[in-house]
């Protein structure tokens, strides 16, 4: 394999020598994420065990993966496979105010959940650095506001308050989005349902 | 109303965070597990593919022989409308997801969700900030009041909660996950429509979905694949059943499904022996409202809907509940 898009190529035809060369590639970036979400309460194997589901979903779904987003995808599922195992345990991750309460006028209305993830997706992207890098360490890949200070170089209660102000504008977003726009699509207090 | 920030997040994709690298793992050991779990997954896979097809056909086999084919349940859109629920300072109608009025299903949503909203405006019911969540916080059951009231509605109409689900970002993964293919239409492309949905312990399913029709169209859709005895809280879709036009599509296969088109969203739904399917079409005939999302979805007309119904084979969604 000389270079990604050529190993995704060989990966989509089922090449394993080319899973092979992704895990030489992506398997300490894919651990590191899965270690900060669950590395305080479980092992070093535990992390290897995600981590090679996390492979393993990749090999499945292949076909779907974008040669320039390769990098992104293997962090998604690592993330996302991180916190499942968390619930498996039962265990909550340890996050700042994680909890957000939106628009609490009439009867309880909420963006269908994945028609919610679009408008969070833009609101996390449209703010600065380094906010956008804090509130992504922070509230995606779960890493504890200490780590975040000491990777990014900052003190901990700035860390806190730029967190603190991204949640501020997420919150006023989506209490706009969900009560303003009149969109066909909000399903009536349906949040559980995707 | 309470949600979690690091829960909205799931279907982001980020590769801008340079992180520190840490050598926690070796990349050894994930290699080699997961060469194993790949020889492992193939294998079942093929098993399940086949055990699967074994009961489509042994099920087949039964109708033919006892001659009582699928049952054949007609309906129309008047036996789905949900409450007038009040948007702002406006009314609106809606429809029911989870089936039939009548139906255990319909009316434990009914009541659970007038419930939810007395307490809710009585400032009862609240998620306390440091809350683990359980089985019933995915029906918003926080208090103790809450989850007793939850279990008597369910015991009243004998429905059962999930137990566990898992997340699904493509249709191949559903695919991969169930162990079944073919269940929906092709994938088409989805734009910036997030793709995905979770599928639960007993069968039920909820999946956003992509799909190309025959003629190149793509539509953007929600299914609902719920499995009847058990309560999934999807509260309703804001609907007006007056504003469709709705027909009965009969296809080959004896299922009878309700189809409707609008301006700017179309529906099927399809009540199965074990399960009952709604699916929100995000396309109508014009999609000319600037306030809905339809996430770019071209307009549709009765053949499209039509077409986009002869993508699913029921067959094989009814052998899902468990």
């Amino acid at each position: 394999m000389v270079d990604e898009g050529s190993a995704l190529r060989a990966l989509k035809q089922k090449d394993d020598t080319a899973l092979a060369w992704f895990i030489d590639r992506y398997a300490a970036y894919v651990s590191t994420i899965v270690y900060n979400i669950i590395g305080r309460i479980m092992t070093a194997s535990d992390v290897e065990e995600v981590a090679s589901d996390v492979f393993l979903v990749f090999w499945s779904n292949a076909d779907k993966v974008k040669p320039d987003k390769i990098k992104a995808y293997l962090g998604g599922i690592a993330r996302n496979k991180a916190k499942a195992k968390t619930r498996e345990l039962g265990q909550d991750i340890p996050l700042e105010d994680d909890i957000i309460i939106l628009s609490d006028v009439g009867p309880e209305h909420t963006f269908e959940k994945h028609e919610q993830a679009v408008m969070i997706k833009r609101t996390v992207l449209s703010l600065q650095y380094p906010d956008r890098e804090i509130f992504l360490r922070h509230y995606y890949y779960c890493q504890p506001v200490a780590q975040i200070a000491e990777e990014m170089d900052m003190n901990i209660s700035t860390v806190k308050t730029k967190l603190w102000r991204g949640r501020d504008t997420l919150k006023e977003i989506l209490n706009e989005g969900g009560y303003e726009n009149g969109n066909e699509n909000l399903r009536y207090d349906g949040q559980y349902s995707r | 109303m309470e949600t979690k920030i690091s829960d909205m997040m799931d279907s982001i994709q980020d590769d801008t965070v340079q992180f520190q690298i840490k050598n926690i793992a070796s990349s050894e050991i994930i290699k080699e597990a997961t060469m194993k779990k790949l020889q492992v997954n193939t294998n079942p896979h093929k098993r399940t593919r086949k055990v699967s097809t074994i009961l489509i056909a042994a099920t087949l086999a039964t109708i033919l022989l006892t001659g009582t084919a699928f049952a054949i349940h007609y309906f129309n859109l008047k036996d789905l409308k949900g409450p007038t629920v009040q948007i702002g300072s406006e009314q609106a109608k809606t429809l029911s997801l989870n089936g039939l009025k009548g139906s255990p299903e319909y009316e434990a949503a009914q009541e659970w969700e007038n419930q939810v909203d007395a307490w809710h405006a009585e400032g009862k019911n609240r998620a306390a900030s440091d809350l683990v969540p359980d089985a019933y916080s995915q029906y918003n059951a926080f208090s103790q009041e809450a989850k007793d009231t939850l279990d008597d509605i369910l015991n009243k109409y004998n429905l059962k909660m999930h137990k566990t689900s898992s997340d699904v970002r493509s249709l191949d993964e559903l695919y991969s996950a169930l162990g079944i293919s073919g269940l929906m239409p092709a994938a088409g492309d989805n734009g910036d429509y997030p793709v995905g949905g979770t599928l639960y312990d007993d069968g039920t399913l909820t999946f956003n979905g992509a799909a190309a029709l025959p003629d190149g169209t793509d539509v953007r859709y929600q299914f609902d694949c719920f499995t009847k005895g058990t309560f999934t809280r999807v509260g309703y879709l804001l609907a007006d059943a007056d504003d469709f036009e709705e027909w009965t599509y009969p296809k080959s296969t004896g299922y009878n499904i309700l189809l409707a088109i609008s301006a700017n969203k179309s529906i099927m739904a399809v009540n199965l022996d074990n399960s009952f399917v709604f699916v929100n079409i995000l396309s109508g005939t014009e999609n000319n409202d600037s306030s809905k999302t339809s996430y770019g979805a071209q307009p549709i007309d009765k053949g499209d809907l039509e077409a986009f119904a002869d993508g699913f084979d029921f067959a094989k969604l009814s052998t899902l509940a468990k």
